[in-house]
């Protein structure tokens, strides 16, 4: 019984047409239908609309329930019947929203988490480099240090070859002033031997003296000759005279032979001594010039080794140059990656969050306006708790204040989509 | 040795693509955005600009624009340094006058080549 007058009062302005529409039929054929079949066609007629009316038609979903308040009236019963469906359809509203804002919380999160990877990975990657970086500035200075000074100013092995550029310098530097003393003690004994030549000289003049001496001699010799010749046999005296002269003569001679005697013997000496001096100094020469050569051939082949090994370490200083700029470079690239990736972080933030916010904005405004919507019965404390959704003041300062009244026109959010407010 | 300008937001890679300049011996200028390089751009005289296409106020494409109708920057090249690899961006930049598209990260070495061959 409740249900048909549930249904009577659900269906209660489509009996008449639905009566209507049954009837259009049996009018049709009413015109040239004998007229027994239409009495009895008319009676079944209401009788197969009574029974379509019973069990074919949906029974509306305010009928009245066991569980129903029976001091309800069956219009209120009705109106909470559909608040209760609207609640149903905004709770499903509120769930997908709900996992929408998860998805896209998780799609932030996600974002988030790669972002900080990608930071932690750049900052180890630069200390890597810059720890590559500061090992091979240090290995750099390290060779050029050792290029410069590898025994850090120890002395010099007598017998092996230099070590350093300092070594070398300071060997280069001993042969050269042992060259010079050399040179110098070669250039005292020239001295010395031309001194020599310069007595050998005064000797070879007084020689030439004793010889011109002799030679006048011998003139006067050949003129007492001649006059003896020509006075020989008048006069005994001049004769006499004459051979006192040639006996003056002849001890002149003698005497001047002996002097060229004497200075022969000391050429003589002379020339042995020279000689013996030019053997010396040869042999001193000989001696210095094997010393310097052995020495310039072993700081030859030193330098050249040592100009090799210069090679080698500034090709190895270069390279480590590269490689710290490379280095440097990977460091430039891996920064601009984590501000590349931050950079897009922004870019994805603002609007995502903005847009879940206008979100949460929409759906909060939909069931405040279905809250207000709520019968004013809701007033009691039963009522209250009946009501599916109550905002609380911090969110939703206008909620509480616009209860009751008809429509919150007033607080419409920022976001042009009133038509689902609307559709309550 | 070149006055060089550079543009974008990002003070990291202002600095970067500075550090990077200053180290092969030119001379760098930074703005944060386009209407300040823009300002510079009518004060002094620069060889070459470096600039990124999303900034805040006026983008990159518009700077472009916007220096090719100052005198002084007619003719100097305008690199576009950018994370944007679309052919369509590509396009417009090279309709509004970019010289070169320079694609984020990049490498030093890569846009020191393309300096010298843009300056040469």
């Amino acid at each position: 019984m409740t249900t048909l007058r549930f249904k009577l009062y659900a269906y209660r302005n489509r009996i008449v047409p639905m009566l209507v529409l049954i009837m259009v039929p049996w009018l049709a054929i009413a015109a040239w239908a004998p007229w027994w079949m239409l009495t009895v066609s008319l009676p079944l007629l209401f009788v197969c609309a009574w029974l379509l009316f019973l069990h074919v038609l949906p029974t509306p979903p305010a009928t009245r329930r066991v569980t129903d308040d029976r001091r309800l009236s069956d219009t209120e019963i009705l109106t909470m019947r559909k608040s209760d469906q609207h609640a149903q359809e905004l709770l499903a509203r509120w769930a997908s929203m709900t996992h929408e804002s998860k998805q896209q919380l998780d799609e932030v999160d996600q974002h988030v988490t790669e972002v900080m990877t990608h930071a932690e990975s750049a900052v180890v990657e630069i200390g890597k480099r810059f720890v590559e970086v500061t090992r091979k500035t240090r290995k750099q200075v390290e060779l050029a240090v050792g290029l410069l000074s590898r025994t850090g100013g120890e002395a010099m092995d007598d017998d092996g070859p230099p070590d350093s550029l300092t070594d070398y310098i300071n060997a280069s530097d001993a042969l050269l002033k042992d060259l010079g003393k050399q040179l110098s003690g070669l250039g005292e004994q020239l001295a010395a031997l031309s001194a020599r030549q310069e007595a050998v000289r005064e000797d070879s003049k007084r020689i030439d003296g004793a010889l011109d001496q002799l030679a006048g001699l011998a003139s006067q010799i050949r003129v007492l000759a001649l006059d003896s010749s020509r006075r020989g046999s008048s006069d005994n005296r001049a004769f006499v005279e004459m051979t006192d002269r040639v006996r003056d003569l002849s001890l002149t001679a003698d005497e001047s032979s002996r002097a060229i005697r004497r200075t022969l013997e000391d050429i003589k000496a002379q020339a042995g001594s020279t000689d013996n001096a030019i053997r010396a100094l040869a042999m001193q020469a000989r001696d210095a010039g094997r010393k310097s050569n052995e020495q310039v051939t072993q700081l030859t082949g030193a330098t050249l080794g040592k100009m090799q090994e210069v090679h080698a370490a500034l090709g190895e200083i270069g390279d480590l140059g590269e490689r710290i700029q490379a280095d440097i470079n990977q460091i430039i690239i891996e920064l601009q990656f984590q501000d590349i990736t931050q950079q897009k972080l922004q870019r994805l933030k603002a609007p995502m969050l903005a847009e879940l916010a206008n979100s949460w904005i929409s759906m909060f405004e939909e069931t405040r306006a279905f809250n207000q919507k709520l019968p004013v019965r809701a007033e009691t404390p039963d009522a209250q708790r009946a009501q599916p959704f109550r905002v609380s003041r911090k969110n939703a300062p206008e909620a509480d204040k616009g209860r009751g009244e008809s429509a919150p026109q007033e607080t419409e959010p920022r976001r042009d989509d009133g038509s689902k407010v609307e559709l309550f | 040795m070149a006055a060089i300008l550079v543009v974008d937001d990002s003070t990291t890679m202002r600095q970067m693509v500075a550090f990077t300049l200053s180290s092969a011996g030119h001379a760098v200028t930074e703005a944060p955005d386009g209407a300040k390089a823009l300002a510079l751009a009518r004060q002094q005289k620069f060889d070459l600009v470096i600039t990124d296409v999303n900034m805040p106020g006026m983008n990159g494409i518009d700077l472009v624009q916007g220096l090719r109708g100052l005198p002084d920057c007619k003719f100097i090249p305008i690199l576009v340094l950018t994370t944007e690899a679309g052919a369509e961006l590509k396009q417009k930049g090279r309709s509004a006058g970019a010289t070169g598209w320079i694609v984020k990260p990049f490498n030093p070495e890569v846009l020191l080549d393309t300096l010298k061959k843009v300056l040469d």
